[in-house]
């Protein structure tokens, strides 16, 4: 059993603007947009077909271990899976891929981030986004008799109010 | 022996989501366990979405019943970076106080549960009753029992006396002492050892690769604490220590709840010591300008995200909420893996989902389609009854 250390008071400096730093020089061009947006938070672009190479990357060379949550948003002509990766001094950068609305493809990161897997089954249920070589895709959130080709968190989806029911629309 | 298929769930109500465990078994040892969360889901991102701050800080706080501060907290610090208001000192203090009688209150129901699964209901019959000291502190600050309603955007809705605060440090001295029994009997006591140890392995490296968070992680050795790393209302202004283990295991994550109950009681006498003076809430405006905020929280469960996005108007465009459980469900599944049926209950009640209430077990076996249910209590005598005989008790 360890304690960490007490803390220092007032919390710990901002790191955000030196990880900017490093990564434009170790990534290059990779992440686009990229800026910070709150004190200990980033964000920037990834076009999908490298979203498996930059998480690489910062797992490996910038330390960022953990991923602390992906997210699905739809941003009307087009939806977005956005990437909350946890990196040092409490740093969080999130990392949006844009996707067309026709055909929301990309590829699955689990075998960069084995935590991606309910994370990237969750967000196919809600806004029918495919992660290419998930391991196992099969529906998480949604019971078995759920109607295919139905994405509740889609702007357009409204739920149906059954029959005699005060269900609203 | 052909490989049984052992289903377990979906059904028992304390959890938000209802889970169902399928566990591939060949004879007692576990071959592979699969789950099903599909039970109930509630369209809660989806009800954000449409209604407006307020309403859906309310809402947002119905997600848990056992950790219901922890998300109206995350969730009106997230709008209020977006709308860039700040919290006065004092309202600030209040929350934090709150949360962490609140993890004191969850911690000592999980530690009763857990002693429960393994048949020590004397210690459930404990750390219940001094759950109770908690759980009359948190109704007198917030006026409930649970969904305590301490937030609105701004701050807190209500503040603490100073007659409140002599009763709650009184309520907080007898606890200090009921801590550091607790602290003592799980190092000493034969039947907590023998349930928890080596029990529900999980490596360090793997707990990092399966994004295990919260006591899960570090009862595993990996310090990781978002009141420290990341620090939020009044963390960063008091001292906090983050309990690891490198245990590795049950006991791990057994070992880091209860020096946490020892630390949170410590973080709520400081809390109510030092307790600033001044307002407890800031005006909100009502609507928020267009933006997105990744707000971190850490939950009694482990750390919890709400990525909330605006528009510009008086609702959030998207509320995205992962929760502790979720990101901890993996580690169930890996932590289970060879070790034997009755390491079953221990292993799920130690990432603490809660779902050791009324589910019920199906046997199929595989090879002739027989099915033979049982009830999640005989489960959990069942594995009382194995260790039994294995450690050749009467």
């Amino acid at each position: 059993m360890a304690a960490g250390p007490a803390r220092v008071r007032h919390g710990p400096e901002d790191v955000a603007p030196e990880i900017v730093r490093e990564l434009s020089e170790r990534l290059g061009g990779a992440i686009a947009e990229l800026r910070q947006t709150a004190p200990r938070r980033l964000a920037g672009t990834v076009p999908a077909d490298d979203v498996r190479t930059v998480l690489r990357a910062l797992r490996d060379d910038l330390g960022c271990r953990h991923l602390s949550a992906l997210s699905g948003v739809d941003r009307g002509a087009t939806l977005a899976v956005v990437y909350h990766l946890a990196a040092r001094g409490g740093t969080v950068l999130s990392l949006t891929v844009s996707l067309p609305r026709d055909a929301p493809r990309l590829p699955s990161v689990t075998e960069v981030f084995p935590a991606a897997n309910l994370y990237e089954r969750e967000v196919h249920d809600l806004f029918g986004i495919v992660f290419e070589g998930h391991p196992d895709p099969r529906p998480l959130l949604l019971y078995e008799g759920w109607p295919e080709g139905e994405f509740p968190l889609r702007k357009d989806w409204k739920p149906r109010g059954r029959e005699g029911t005060n269900a609203r629309g | 022996m052909p490989e049984v298929e052992l289903p377990i769930g979906p059904q028992h109500p304390a959890l938000k989501e209802p889970v169902s465990f399928r566990v591939l078994v060949d004879g007692e040892r576990i071959v592979r366990l699969d789950l099903d969360v599909s039970y109930n889901h509630r369209g809660v991102e989806k009800g954000a979405e449409g209604r407006e701050f307020p309403k859906a800080l309310y809402l947002i706080e119905r997600i848990c019943g056992i950790c219901s501060h922890a998300h109206a907290t995350n969730f009106a610090k997230g709008v209020e970076a977006l709308m860039g208001v700040t919290v006065p000192p004092r309202g600030q203090w209040i929350r934090t106080l709150v949360a962490e009688l609140e993890r004191l209150h969850s911690h000592l129901l999980w530690l009763g549960v857990l002693a429960h699964e393994i048949g020590y209901n004397t210690l459930f019959m404990y750390t219940w009753r001094d759950r109770e000291t908690i759980q009359d502190l948190l109704e007198e600050i917030s006026g409930n029992r649970v969904n305590y309603g301490m937030n609105r955007l701004g701050g807190v809705r209500r503040d603490v006396s100073d007659d409140l605060r002599s009763r709650a440090l009184e309520g907080l001295r007898g606890l200090a002492d009921r801590a550091g029994f607790y602290s003592r009997i799980i190092r000493e006591e034969q039947t907590l050892l023998v349930r928890t140890r080596g029990v529900g392995r999980l490596p360090r490296d793997r707990a990092i690769a399966l994004g295990a968070v919260g006591p899960t992680a570090r009862g595993s050795g990996v310090d990781f604490d978002v009141r420290r790393d990341d620090p939020y209302v009044a963390y960063g202004d008091v001292p906090l220590h983050v309990m690891t283990s490198s245990a590795s295991d049950v006991f791990g994550r057994l070992e880091v709840r209860v020096r946490e109950i020892e630390e949170s009681v410590r973080l709520c006498t400081h809390l109510l010591e030092n307790l600033p003076s001044g307002d407890i809430a800031a005006k909100a405006p009502r609507v928020a300008p267009q933006g997105a905020y990744v707000s971190r929280y850490e939950a009694p469960r482990g750390e919890l995200v709400h990525y909330i996005r605006t528009n510009g108007t008086d609702k959030a465009d998207r509320v995205s909420v992962r929760t502790p459980t979720l990101a901890n469900w993996l580690s169930v599944v890996e932590a289970i893996q060879g070790r034997v049926i009755a390491d079953i209950p221990v292993v799920v009640a130690a990432i603490d989902p809660c779902l050791s209430c009324t589910s019920r077990t199906t046997f199929v076996d595989t090879g002739t389609g027989d099915r033979s249910a049982m009830e999640w209590d005989d489960l959990v005598a069942y594995g009382i009854r194995y260790y039994r005989e294995r450690e050749g008790l009467p």
